[in-house]
């Protein structure tokens, strides 16, 4: 037996050497398709909550319809609701003011719910009971969109900046996306209770 | 000897990435599906006579449809509201087939007496969310109400299937003739990151090995390696034994594998990796909910 204690060790130390070399290239080429592809994710998911965000507000117009004919005092109320709607379907308004306009739109309804109240030949309709569950359901559909866009925006943002792939997301142009942030009291869906 | 000056630094940034990566590993905890996965009865409230119909209703449907109907029972849904629990169940179950989104979930929460039912994306139009609430509010509540679960989930369960049937235009019989349901076996979660934790630990022992002994353990394992396939060459050894050493051998083998691990290494380190839903199919949130 040879009295040398590590016989394979120089020829270990290139090959590790080389497999380091190798794990580097290929998290190179794989971080930089992580990131396409997660930019591609958050643009898929914003289209997703723009839909929903448009159904909601047509849902609402529904719902405005249905009321607005017994209101005749709250004005305020619809033209808000007319406001944020032009806002979310218009084709250039962007992701912030977007996120704002179906904020409005989830206060609103919340207003109109309560003014309800007061009209109970409204409420006992089957028509508005049907609206209330589509409401919740188009509630629900934007709260979860929302939710996978962020999501999206942040598994994006936490690539750009979170070391290693910050180095290679600088050398090649990826930068940070800003989102909306609701406020938190606000994203709690309006409690409707009948 | 040049090679040194840049060697310790280099190891300690992979150390470092490697490490980054093995980090992020955290799920939260669903319950997994039961071997008959069309009825989910954690919460016991079902009859086995009633989870034998539903299960023979679902299966058909499947069948004939692929479209799946699941009911699932819990006792609570913890922390998380009932609307996040039932889409991140439905998800991580992938009920209904990829693709076709044509998955429905109905779930009852116990201790709440909820009863939410989530409907993917590619059934929103047969089962829109007032037909959801429809059949919560006549089919099953008049049951419920009165705390008979076996009757009320049964009818309303079937009350889902019939309409994705109609969507599908297709007959569901109601005889339960020849549907079995398996016996209750809980699956086992497959984790397939396994290989490459297994790749990174083997990279890392090597790394500091290298860096602190000088390799001298990997010699030796090596070395041991050679000599136990000599004992075994002689055949000196009882298999037993031989056997063990073999399991040795396995590392050497994961050497070879080098290519393929690191595939896998680097996929690793994209976002939720590991164990995914992407196998079923996905939900938007559609679907109602209420006290039953």
């Amino acid at each position: 037996m040879s009295l040398n204690a590590y016989p394979f060790g120089r020829w270990l130390k290139w090959a590790v050497l080389g497999l380091v070399v190798l794990i580097i290239v290929v998290s190179m080429v794989s971080t930089y398709n992580d990131l396409v592809t997660a930019d591609q994710e958050v643009q898929k998911s914003w289209s997703q909550v723009e839909n929903v965000m448009q159904s909601r507000a047509d849902t609402v117009n529904n719902l405005v319809a249905t009321v607005k004919g017994a209101v005749k005092h709250e004005e305020k109320v619809f033209q808000d609701i007319a406001e944020a709607r032009s806002v979310l379907m218009s084709g250039s308004a962007d992701v912030n003011s977007k996120m704002q306009a179906d904020q409005r739109i989830a206060d609103a309804t919340r207003d109109v719910l309560v003014l309800v109240e007061n009209y109970p030949e409204i409420k006992a309709s089957e028509q508005f009971t049907n609206l209330q569950t589509a409401i919740e359901g188009s509630e629900r559909r934007v709260a979860v969109e929302r939710k996978r866009f962020i999501e999206a925006v942040q598994a994006y943002n936490m690539k750009v900046t979170r070391f290693p792939g910050n180095i290679i997301a600088r050398i090649l142009g990826f930068s940070p996306k800003e989102y909306f942030v609701a406020d938190p009291e606000a994203q709690k869906a309006p409690e409707i209770t009948f | 000897m040049r090679v040194k000056k840049f060697f310790r630094p280099l190891i300690l940034t992979v150390l470092i990435l490697v490490l980054l990566q093995v980090s992020v590993n955290a799920y939260a905890k669903y319950p997994s599906p039961t071997e008959a996965f069309f009825v989910n009865d954690f919460a016991d409230v079902l009859s086995s006579e009633t989870e034998r119909k539903m299960y023979a209703l679902g299966k058909q449907l499947e069948d004939k449809t692929t479209a799946q109907v699941v009911f699932v029972s819990v006792d609570s849904v913890g922390d998380e509201s009932v609307e996040d629990y039932s889409i991140n169940l439905a998800m991580e179950w992938g009920i209904g087939q990829k693709g076709k989104d044509n998955g429905i979930l109905m779930l009852f929460v116990r201790d709440e007496r909820m009863l939410r039912i989530e409907v993917g994306y590619g059934l929103e139009g047969a089962v829109p969310d007032i037909k959801t609430a429809r059949i919560r509010e006549d089919y099953i509540k008049p049951y419920t109400r009165h705390d008979d679960f076996d009757r009320g989930f049964l009818s309303g369960y079937a009350a889902l299937v019939h309409e994705v049937a109609k969507e599908y235009g297709v007959e569901i019989d109601e005889s339960i003739d020849g549907y079995m349901v398996p016996p209750e076996v809980y699956h086992e979660s497959s984790d397939d990151s396994g290989i490459g934790v297994v790749f990174m630990l083997l990279v890392m022992f090597l790394v500091f090995d290298g860096v602190f002994f000088r390799f001298r353990i990997t010699s030796a394992i090596i070395r041991m390696i050679i000599w136990s396939s000599m004992y075994n060459g002689r055949g000196g050894r009882g298999g037993y034994g031989g056997g063990s050493w073999g399991g040795g051998g396995y590392r050497g083998g994961s050497w070879g594998g080098g290519s393929h691990g690191s595939g896998s290494w680097s996929k690793g380190g994209s976002f939720g990796g590991g164990r995914s839903s992407g196998g079923g199919g996905r939900f938007g949130g559609g679907g109602s909910s209420g006290k039953v």
